[in-house]
């Protein structure tokens, strides 16, 4: 609420002082007395269509008014005059968890056995307290295969932390790009964010392939970057038995659109796409497209 | 003298002022006799008005036409009117205003009182000289005068006389001690006698003339105070005061007032064959007086 208040409203008792002085200089304003039989032709000459006989109210010089005007607004300025603040109203922040699987490696700070999901989940806890976001005002959001989950607390489940609840989904970052939403992830996403804020645990470069020069490509080995020739295992991919066909023929098209061929499981490739035992909890979903 | 209490002021006649009021009366009285006012023909007719022919004077507006000098203006001599003993011993009321305004001139200036009296001695003084009879009336009286040893009298009504009340002079007028008279000479600031009241009651009168004394700070107001400067003008008699900034467009006003309230003065007393005389408080009487009993302005 925007309002005004005075500091100090004790000085605006000297408000009282411009009648009194107003008075005072009334009073003393006569000046040169004159006594004369004519006053009545002064009158007239002083009001022109004032009627006979009429009295003429005594006006204060120009002069004193402005110095009583000077001396209202030096006591206003004595008040201290001031706006009310607006009070802020408490936030509400929607923590956006992305839980694909680079979150679950290991994080760059040294600490190997933590994981990047952890150190970014921290990380966006440090983020609230610093903010003032209450824990009761903390919404954290994450996808699955099974859609949307959403939980209120100080902290994400424990569960969603670790790897075994299940691979995370595509998160639709656009979105989720609104004032009061948080990302939280290992990197920055494809989705450059614009209004939502941005919690990155970072870690080191994944060793293996990072760019492909055609028929050779460019490998960190965790030390160092190094040009070398595609493994052959980059010429298929492997299929678990176990796939549905329609999941399994999505997969073809996708070795196929890179020029990977289809290998047995235990031939070395480049992508092996395996069943993962189902949770217990998970949805059967339908109709969803998934993966890179 | 305390600016916070209406002024008071007295008559005082300095030492010798009789004698100086005697010459003036003889001098007047000589200024009327002209050598073509003392002709008088044998073969002219008995003057208008009753009584033995006395002479001649200059015709006024108003004069009774049965006493034109036809002989005298037919012989190139001008207008005259014959006078009979009778108008030559005409008389007069001088009616004197001593309310609180006629204390106004002191202490730089002498009040207006003082001039207003030595014009009414002055005054009375020719009447007497003139062979006529003077009912002199302020606030102490009616004083009838009949020859010039009353002057002495006249002289000791007014000395002494104090400015007080707002009674003016109008009640004045309808006594009937001063009816009888043909001539009526009012002598005061005029400031609260309504000029129209004034052909009223002269009506009954041949002639009503008024003598306006006004005091310096009344006549020239920025010659008194500083232009621009606040002033407090109080009024001695209702106590009323109003204050305002003395400029030059407020004096201009005020004057322009008061010339249009001597005009309205000036032709109320026509009617009646009057004239007005206004007269500056600490000046000597004898202009004053002199340009009243001309009959025309100096």
């Amino acid at each position: 609420m925007n309002g005004w208040f005075f500091a100090r409203p004790e000085a605006l008792w000297l408000l009282l002082l411009i009648p009194l002085l107003g008075w005072l200089a009334r009073s003393s304003e006569p000046g040169l007395p004159q006594w004369t039989g004519a006053l009545e032709f002064w009158r007239r000459s002083l009001e022109p269509h004032a009627p006979l006989g009429a009295q003429r109210r005594r006006s204060l010089p120009a002069s004193v008014v402005a110095a009583l005007l000077a001396v209202m607004l030096a006591i206003l300025a004595l008040a201290d005059l001031r706006s009310i603040p607006a009070v802020a109203e408490p936030l509400h922040w929607r923590l956006v968890l992305d839980r694909s699987p680079s979150m679950f490696l290991p994080a760059s700070d040294g600490l190997q056995d933590t994981p990047r999901i952890r150190r970014a989940v921290e990380l966006s806890l440090e983020l609230c307290e610093r903010s003032g976001v209450e824990p009761q005002a903390r919404e954290w959001l994450t996808f699955a295969f099974d859609g949307e989950h959403l939980s209120r607390g100080a902290r994400p489940p424990e569960a969603w932390l670790d790897r075994g609840w299940g691979p995370g989904a595509e998160i639709p970052w656009q979105s989720l790009d609104r004032p009061e939403h948080v990302w939280i992830s290992d990197c920055e996403p494809r989705f450059a964010a614009s209004k939502a804020g941005i919690v990155q645990s970072g870690a080191a470069i994944v060793p293996g392939a990072v760019a492909d020069l055609g028929a050779r490509c460019l490998v960190w080995d965790g030390k160092q970057m190094a040009e070398q020739p595609w493994p052959s295992a980059r010429e298929g991919i492997s299929l678990d038995a176990r796939l549905p066909r329609d999941i399994a023929d999505l997969a073809t098209l996708w070795a196929q659109a890179r020029e990977l061929k289809r290998v047995e499981a235990d031939q070395p490739a480049c992508l092996r796409i395996a069943c993962a035992e189902p949770l217990a909890s998970a949805k059967p979903s339908e109709g969803k497209v998934f993966g890179p | 003298m305390d600016s916070r209490h209406p002024p008071t002021a007295r008559v005082r006649f300095a030492p010798g002022f009789g004698a100086r009021v005697a010459s003036f009366a003889l001098a007047q009285a000589a200024n009327r006799r002209t050598p073509r006012e003392d002709f008088a023909s044998s073969s002219a007719a008995v003057a208008a008005g009753s009584g033995e022919f006395a002479g001649r004077r200059r015709y006024r507006p108003g004069d009774d036409l049965r006493a034109f000098d036809w002989e005298a203006f037919a012989r190139g001599g001008g207008e005259h009117v014959r006078l009979s003993r009778r108008e030559s011993g005409e008389r007069w009321s001088v009616v004197l205003d001593s309310s609180a305004s006629m204390a106004i001139g002191l202490p730089e200036h002498p009040p207006k009182i003082q001039l207003a009296a030595e014009l009414a001695l002055a005054l009375c003084a020719v009447g007497l000289c003139a062979g006529g009879q003077v009912s002199l009336a302020t606030e102490r009286g009616i004083l009838e005068l009949r020859s010039q040893a009353d002057l002495a009298r006249a002289m000791g009504a007014l000395d002494g006389l104090e400015c007080s009340g707002s009674l003016g002079f109008e009640p004045w007028f309808r006594h009937r001690a001063l009816a009888r008279a043909s001539r009526c000479i009012a002598i005061g600031d005029l400031f609260d006698v309504d000029p129209a009241q004034v052909a009223l009651h002269a009506a009954r009168r041949r002639r009503m003339d008024a003598v306006c004394v006004l005091a310096r700070v009344e006549l020239a107001p920025l010659a008194e105070s500083e232009s621009g400067s606040s002033v407090e003008w109080r009024d001695p008699e209702s106590g009323a005061s109003l204050v305002a900034r003395l400029g030059e467009r407020e004096a201009a006003r005020y004057s322009a007032a008061l010339a249009l309230h001597h005009r309205h003065w000036r032709a109320s007393l026509a009617r009646v064959g009057g004239e007005l005389v206004i007269a500056r408080a600490g000046d000597p009487f004898e202009p004053h007086a002199a340009q009243l009993l001309r009959g025309r302005r100096a």
